[in-house]
């Protein structure tokens, strides 16, 4: 089939500026060029040509940046063109504009996180791109599930797809252990239970009640060590002040913290090796953060917050455990000093995790399931 | 496969030099890389002037941010590239265009040759705008000044209404943002709460922490007022109807200009708000500046914006909850966050102190003014979701014929200084006792220099720069704990604080005497007055001259001087 893919107004495709959607195409995107004839239209990016060829995957970028703008020139792009297939990424608003210029294609639309709210989209705009689509592919049942709650004729065009992880790249192998040794000594971490957080510092992501929660954990583990993995991800001043908060809890923190700045996406995986016990902190209703992919597939037991569609990929006591009050970094030092004391439930919970992620969490099921649905 | 495609190809694009940041804070002197003035170089190009002199005035190296001064064969003029996003620019610049059609006294934009108010280079937008001079701040002595700078500021709010942004601009409001600013100032005062605990071996942590309370119930009084409040129904009018504020207004940013009348420059962080957001910042920082709210000041303000654009009572409402919000003591607290070990100290409580002894007038002057807070109830839980903006319908008009390009809206430029440049406030020495000497010298040496190479301004500045550089070179003491400059860094020169200053008097011999009893801006003053130039300090100054802008650069030097030691 001829297939298009659209990626959203704010990142281009490569990740070259990183963007969790925009890796996830690139991730898919290869594989499924296997088996169609794909084109992917994304925006310009000084870095980029405009229009290129890159294996069997052909890239158009259009000037975005702005919403409508952008509208504009995917329905420009689209005129006179014709795509069996058109899969939109988490953008409803751009449905209608897309029908109105292929009229008899089929639409598939990709949603990574609730962009269906009524400060996002119009009611008429949300029932429009519902009723032109064929399915609704989510990253989560929870990304679904906000979605039918709005609007229930939603329901039957839904489908949840998890998404997955490079089972490979995260493996615990001769070369990872060789890694986690270096990092850790280099980062005189060698003999302490690391607690790993990754992410962007923002108040959303948590870290902030992280770093406080290690006032309780280190009075039964002295011997903790908190890695905060992620750079300030925008350099507006709201998060500046919440990265400086950050910065000035840690100094007093009585374990440990060693913050990595920004770490690019293909080096993340070494810090997964470096850890001993991952934790997700966030305080929003997130879709579902890949992180918790990434800890099973690097065998890391898990400490994750009850909030969106985080509780989805933990079985409970089996590769992780859930904070049903994530405000509170007493709940954190809890669960996390209750792990950390006993070794012998946190490598069980890693292998569970690893078990879990080889069995439903591979990149290889993801592309079989859009495969279904493009089918 | 993956591999592939994780990478850009090398090679296939210009791969053309693209402003960053190029560090956290300006230089002893301001210095920008040398591909952006080369750049700089190349947006002049693009409009038909000829330059003989390009001097750079201000920079923010944190953000990709620079202004330079040009001399043209049509006058001097300001050449500024924004900061912000080309499409956030773009919002700006058309806000300024807007403003100049409606005869606001605002710096014209220079079109370029192709008739564009705004040139794309490196990722940001280039501005080029008349250089506005003489610029006077407004008298700060009495009610006068405050009077000029809020008619003026009405004026400029009922020159914007109407607007609307060109086609591929970010849509710049804060006009629905009031419940989330105050949500978030509240959650902030959280943050404060914690490190002062964490840091409570620090001598102003026990003040700060005793005051925190207090201070987020005020907080939660404004908010839980603004839900009752016409707010909701204000803002329905929509983005439009209200205009833009400027969002940093001030004694720097409106000033008195060759007519008489107040010129607003610096327009480039304008966005859509209720107006009454810029007037109450001026208020209350002004409130905070001379130690006590008073009546007289606030109402003749109020009037004479009044005058210029009237306050309907609803906003009137508004404006006096926006006032019950602890703006200043938020202002002033927030960069504890930075280094608390600095912040947290002496100095810090007595501001504290004399933060309360301001705010306790606070609350009989608002009452006075017909302000009714309510009383939040205990277990009210402040809600953002009441307050969700619904998004606007799909109104793309499809044109796919004419597929608008983003360099095809219409631009602006800003005036002189970045307001956010730190200032100084001079009731703490900003330098180390240790330090005073060295510092002294090089000021000392300033008028020599400036007499034997003026009028060759630029290669005095050059040779500052040389000196400035070989100090920096030499180490210093270890410096006393001092105050981070953000924090002491009002924006407004502040009239009772400095008063109690700048009325001491000079002994000849004052840099063996007690050297750290005078602040920095009176030493700086003090030199000046004594060299054979006549610098007014107060005014901008004629081409080859020096001053205004010295003095900022001697205030900045020692100011980053501190930071950069720090950090």
């Amino acid at each position: 089939m001829k297939i298009l893919m659209i990626c959203t107004e704010k990142l281009p495709v490569p990740p070259v500026r990183g963007g969790a959607i925009q890796t996830y195409i690139a991730g898919i995107a290869p594989e499924l060029s296997l088996q169609h004839d794909i084109t992917i239209l994304g925006i310009t990016d000084p870095s980029l040509p405009n229009s290129e060829r890159m294996g069997r995957i052909q890239f158009e970028r259009v000037p975005g940046k702005q919403f409508d703008l952008y509208a504009e020139n995917v329905a420009g792009f689209l005129q006179g063109k014709h795509y069996d297939l058109i899969h939109v990424f988490n953008r409803p608003r751009l449905i209608g504009p897309v029908r109105q210029m292929a009229p008899r294609s089929r639409i598939v639309l990709s949603m990574h996180n609730d962009m269906f709210t009524p400060d996002k989209i119009s009611p008429e705009d949300a029932q429009t791109a519902i009723n032109e689509v064929e399915r609704i592919v989510t990253v989560s049942d929870y990304v679904g599930n906000a979605i039918a709650a709005l609007y229930p004729s939603a329901q039957p065009k839904l489908r949840t797809i998890y998404s997955g992880v490079d089972l490979g790249r995260y493996a615990k192998t001769a070369e990872a252990n060789a890694i986690r040794h270096q990092l850790r000594s280099e980062h005189g971490i060698s003999d302490k239970k690391v607690i790993l957080f990754v992410g962007r510092l923002s108040p959303k992501k948590g870290a902030d009640i992280l770093v406080r929660s290690m006032q309780q954990v280190a009075q039964r583990h002295s011997d903790a060590a908190l890695v905060i993995v992620g750079g300030k991800w925008y350099s507006d001043n709201e998060i500046s002040d919440y990265v400086a908060y950050v910065r000035a809890l840690a100094a007093r923190s009585p374990v440990p913290v060693v913050t990595t700045g920004y770490v690019a996406a293909d080096q993340v995986h070494h810090w997964f090796h470096a850890g001993d016990l991952f934790v997700c902190a966030s305080q929003w209703e997130e879709p579902l953060a890949r992180v918790h992919y990434e800890a099973m597939a690097a065998e890391l037991p898990i400490v994750t917050t009850a909030r969106g569609g985080n509780p989805e990929v933990i079985s409970l006591g089996q590769n992780g455990v859930l904070i049903e009050t994530p405000e509170d970094p007493n709940a954190f030092g809890e669960k996390i000093s209750m792990l950390l004391s006993d070794t012998g439930k946190m490598r069980m919970m890693g292998q569970q995790g690893r078990k879990l992620a080889e069995q439903r969490f591979g990149f290889s099921r993801v592309i079989r399931e859009i495969l279904e649905v493009w089918r | 496969m993956e591999e592939m495609i994780s990478q850009p190809k090398e090679g296939t694009t210009l791969d053309p030099w693209l402003i960053q940041p190029w560090g956290d804070v300006e230089g002893d002197v301001p210095t920008v890389p040398p591909e952006l003035e080369a750049m700089a170089y190349e947006v002049i190009k693009e409009y038909d002037m000829s330059v003989s002199e390009l001097l750079l005035i201000t920079t923010k190296p944190d953000k990709g941010g620079a202004i330079w001064k040009i001399q043209t064969n049509h006058g001097p003029r300001s050449l500024k590239v924004l900061h912000r996003t080309p499409a956030r620019s773009l919002f700006s610049v058309g806000a300024q265009q807007y403003l100049v059609e409606k005869g606001a006294r605002v710096p014209a934009l220079i079109p370029d040759r192709r008739g564009e108010l705004s040139v794309e280079r490196g990722g940001k937008l280039w501005i080029v705008t008349d250089w506005i001079e003489p610029l006077t701040p407004a008298a700060k002595v009495d009610l006068t000044g405050a009077q000029q700078l809020c008619f003026g500021l009405g004026e400029f709010h009922k020159h914007s209404q109407g607007y609307t942004p060109p086609k591929g601009a970010v849509n710049a409001t804060r006009l629905h943002r009031y419940p989330m600013s105050y949500y978030k100032i509240l959650n902030k005062l959280d943050w404060f709460r914690h490190i002062a605990t964490l840091y409570s071996d620090l001598p102003a942590s026990q003040k700060l922490l005793s005051l925190i309370s207090k201070y987020a119930q005020q907080a939660r009084n404004a908010m839980y007022t603004l839900e009752q409040s016409p707010y909701k129904e204000l803002v329905q009018r929509g983005e439009a109807t209200w205009g833009f504020a400027h969002q940093d207004y001030g004694w720097s940013n409106g000033q008195v200009g060759p007519d008489g009348q107040i010129w607003i420059i610096d327009l480039d962080g304008v966005a859509f708000d209720l107006p009454i957001r810029d007037l109450r910042k001026l208020m209350t920082s002004t409130m905070e500046d001379m130690g006590q709210w008073d009546l007289a000041w606030i109402r003749g303000m109020i009037d004479a914006y009044h005058q210029s654009n009237p306050i309907e009572p609803e906003l009137m409402q508004v404006l006096l909850i926006d006032m019950a919000m602890p703006n200043e003591f938020y202002k002033h607290v927030k960069e504890v966050v930075y280094a608390p070990e600095l912040f947290l100290t002496a100095e810090t409580e007595a501001m504290l102190d004399r933060m309360e002894a301001t705010d306790a007038t606070k609350w009989p002057a608002l009452q006075e003014l017909g302000a009714q807070i309510l009383e939040a109830p205990a277990d009210w839980v402040p809600s953002l979701k009441a307050h969700l903006v619904p998004a606007s319908n799909q109104s793309l008009a499809l044109d796919t014929t004419g597929v608008v390009s983003p360099e095809l809206a219409p631009e602006i430029a800003p005036g002189i200084a970045y307001e956010d440049a730190p200032s100084i406030t001079p009731e703490q020495p900003l330098v180390a006792a240790e330090e005073l000497k060295s510092f002294d010298n090089l000021i000392t040496s300033i008028p020599a220099a400036a007499n034997s190479v003026l009028p060759n301004y630029q290669e005095w500045v050059e040779s500052l720069r040389e000196q400035i550089l070989a100090m920096r070179k030499t180490p210093t003491p270890a410096s006393v704990p001092s105050f981070p400059t953000k924090a002491r860094a009002a924006k407004k020169p502040s009239a009772s604080r400095r008063s109690s200053a700048s009325e001491r008097t000079f002994s000849s011999d004052w840099n063996r005497k007690e050297p750290e009893s005078k602040s920095i801006v009176e030493r700086a003053q003090e030199i000046l007055n004594n060299t054979s130039l006549n610098l007014e300090l107060n005014t901008i100054p004629q081409v080859g001259q020096m001053s205004p802008y010295t003095q900022e650069l001697l205030n900045k030097i020692m100011v980053k001087r501190k930071e950069r030691r720090r950090t």
